[in-house]
């Protein structure tokens, strides 16, 4: 499994490896162990511009090896997105120390924002969205069981969740500047 | 590409459907609780006990068995959680009993589990060898436990210690899932062994209590307030005094049931073991100056106390059998978040109850699956006669971070 990302504006590339070459010069395992023992994960190499080209060992989630893994450019120009088997990092490509694990879990899946700046995570009942400065908001619980994101626009998301109740799948729109949504379906609080 | 884990997951069945004492209209002397929240105590009287040998509270609320990554360090933890509250001498001796018997299950399979934890982390497995043995092994019971097995093996590879091929590999995998698979054979028995040791006493008291004609004498009322049934007045002091009497008999020294025994062993054996405690039960009653009560009178009330309530028969409706391999496990892996262990139910069934409307009621319960905290959730739709349920909701949602 090989992908290649290459960033427009030229800072930096990425690309995601199926196993560790041989005498690789910087590794990183992402997050980093105190006992110095790593967990085995997605393999991104990042080569920022002006450093040293690293390798992030970015940890698996508890889901299947037919999750999602995944690299997204953002949120903004000076992060990457990963997505390994349901855990989402944020990381800046040239500080592999600069990273945040995404507050949703098992992240399912994530979606870029470009135009204001966002990458979305979604797990089986929330999405939340980050931009550079962080978490810019989570939702309120819109699902029984599963989201499904069918279509962002400059101004909301709109997607389907599971109304277990009635035993159908509902629409709920998501407000991309602050979170606040309508629609969707969720036990009392 | 290998994913790295801890394994864990098992559960006490313990099935609401199953509780015998609803059906009774006597005071439960011996209370049982499953209380999420409350602090891990050993104590007395009036002390609940808690059977969680090695147990962080956090993680109390099931069964559950913790192999630790090596990251985080520590011995791998085996733990059952179960209250009972002890109120009377014999019931603090029969918990002490329980107790011990619970301890013994799980801290054998925290050996095991430890066992498994320093052979994998001092060792390591080939990553890069042909393991069609272990492949095989999966290919026969991919289970979540099996992967990660296998996935904790790949991943000590990586240490670079000494190998492990692939028939040591298995072996050990199937060392720790039958270890796995009697510790909740052990607990249940142990459960239903002190239960039935409960009902008899209760029943075999009740007996006792509808067939008393009074009668004074000096019984210790602050036990008796211990066990719910102060008395009120002289009639049914008397009634009480020969409700505790009789628990104290088939409990005490003087009887098979003395604390720390129950009715063990196959059905002839139990047979006899019950009419001897009906005996000596018609002994003291002749001895007393009343009518001793027949073995069709004592078993009746044994019987009655032992019916289990009528609770809905459930069934699982496809789309919730289907989630449970729904993406994103399209290769039909195990997805954990539908597809925990079956015995967890009796749990959730006994925690929150929320009727959301006519025709769902959603049972919630805090726990934790695979070291995540978070909440059990179980919707059922019931029927018109309310006799069965069908579930349609069975989900793990873990807390966020």
């Amino acid at each position: 499994m090989t992908q290649n990302g290459k960033k427009s504006s030229g800072d930096f590339r990425y690309e995601i490896l199926s196993e560790l070459p041989g005498m690789p010069k910087k590794v990183v395992f992402i997050p980093e162990n105190k006992l110095g023992v790593g967990q085995d994960g997605l393999i991104v190499k990042i080569c920022p511009s002006n450093e040293t080209p690293w390798i992030g060992i970015f940890a698996f989630g508890d889901l299947s090896s037919s999750a999602e893994c995944s690299v997204l450019e953002g949120p903004g120009p000076n992060f990457l997105s990963i997505v390994a088997q349901g855990e989402g990092y944020i990381v800046s490509p040239c500080n592999p120390r600069l990273v945040t694990r995404v507050k949703v879990y098992p992240v399912f899946g994530a979606v870029e924002v470009p135009l204001r700046g966002l990458v979305l995570f979604y797990d089986y009942t929330n999405i939340a969205a980050y931009n550079e400065s962080g978490l810019l908001w989570l939702t309120k619980r819109i699902s029984w069981d599963g989201i499904e994101i069918t279509s962002v626009s400059e101004n909301e998301i709109v997607g389907k969740s599971w109304d277990s109740p009635n035993d159908r799948n509902v629409e709920f729109n998501v407000n991309l500047a602050d979170g606040s949504h309508r629609g969707g379906a969720s036990p009392p609080e | 590409m290998t994913d790295s884990n801890h394994a864990s997951a098992g559960n006490p069945h313990v099935d609401s459907s199953a509780d015998p004492y609803a059906a009774s209209d006597v005071p439960p002397p011996l209370s049982e609780t499953e209380g999420p929240n409350s602090e891990l105590t050993n104590g007395g009287l009036g002390e609940e006990f808690y059977f969680l040998p090695n147990q962080p509270a956090e993680n109390s609320e099931f069964l559950s068995i913790h192999h630790p990554r090596k990251d985080e360090g520590g011995p791998a933890v085996a733990s059952v959680r179960t209250t009972i509250t002890a109120n009377s001498p014999e019931e603090l001796a029969l918990c002490r009993r329980i107790e011990n018997e619970l301890i013994g299950g799980a801290a054998e399979i925290a050996d095991m589990m430890e066992a498994l934890g320093h052979s994998l982390g001092q060792g390591s497995y080939e990553r890069e060898a042909p393991n069609d043995g272990l492949q095989e092994f999966l290919a026969k019971d991919p289970t979540t436990l099996s992967l990660r097995a296998l996935n904790e093996a790949r991943s000590s590879g990586r240490a670079g210690y000494e190998q492990f091929t692939d028939e040591e590999a298995v072996a050990r995998f199937g060392v720790l899932k039958a270890g796995i698979q009697r510790l909740p054979e052990a607990l249940i028995t142990a459960k239903a062994q002190a239960k039935e040791a409960i009902q008899v006493a209760r029943a075999t008291a009740r007996s006792l209590f509808d067939g008393s004609s009074g009668g004074e004498s000096s019984s210790d009322n602050a036990s008796l307030s211990r066990l719910g049934t102060a008395p009120n007045n002289g009639g049914t002091q008397n009634q009480n005094e020969e409700l505790l009497l009789a628990q104290n008999r088939v409990r005490g020294t003087g009887s098979s049931m003395g604390p720390g025994k129950s009715i063990q062993g196959p059905p002839g054996q139990r047979r006899l073991e019950q009419q001897r405690l009906n005996n000596q039960i018609r002994a003291e009653q002749k001895a007393a100056g009343k009518k001793p009560s027949t073995d069709a009178e004592i078993n009746a009330v044994v019987k009655g106390a032992k019916k289990p309530t009528s609770s809905p028969k459930r069934i699982y409706s496809s789309r919730e059998l289907n989630r449970r391999t729904d993406n994103p496990r399209k290769d039909n892996s195990p997805n954990p978040n539908h597809n925990f262990p079956e015995s967890f139910n009796g749990g959730i069934f006994k925690g929150t109850k929320t009727k959301i409307s006519d025709s769902y009621t959603q049972y919630t319960k805090r726990g934790t699956l695979n070291g995540r905290s978070g909440t059990f959730e179980i919707g059922v739709r019931p029927s018109n006669s309310g006799r069965s349920e069908i579930i349609v909701h069975r989900f793990f949602r873990p807390d966020k971070r």
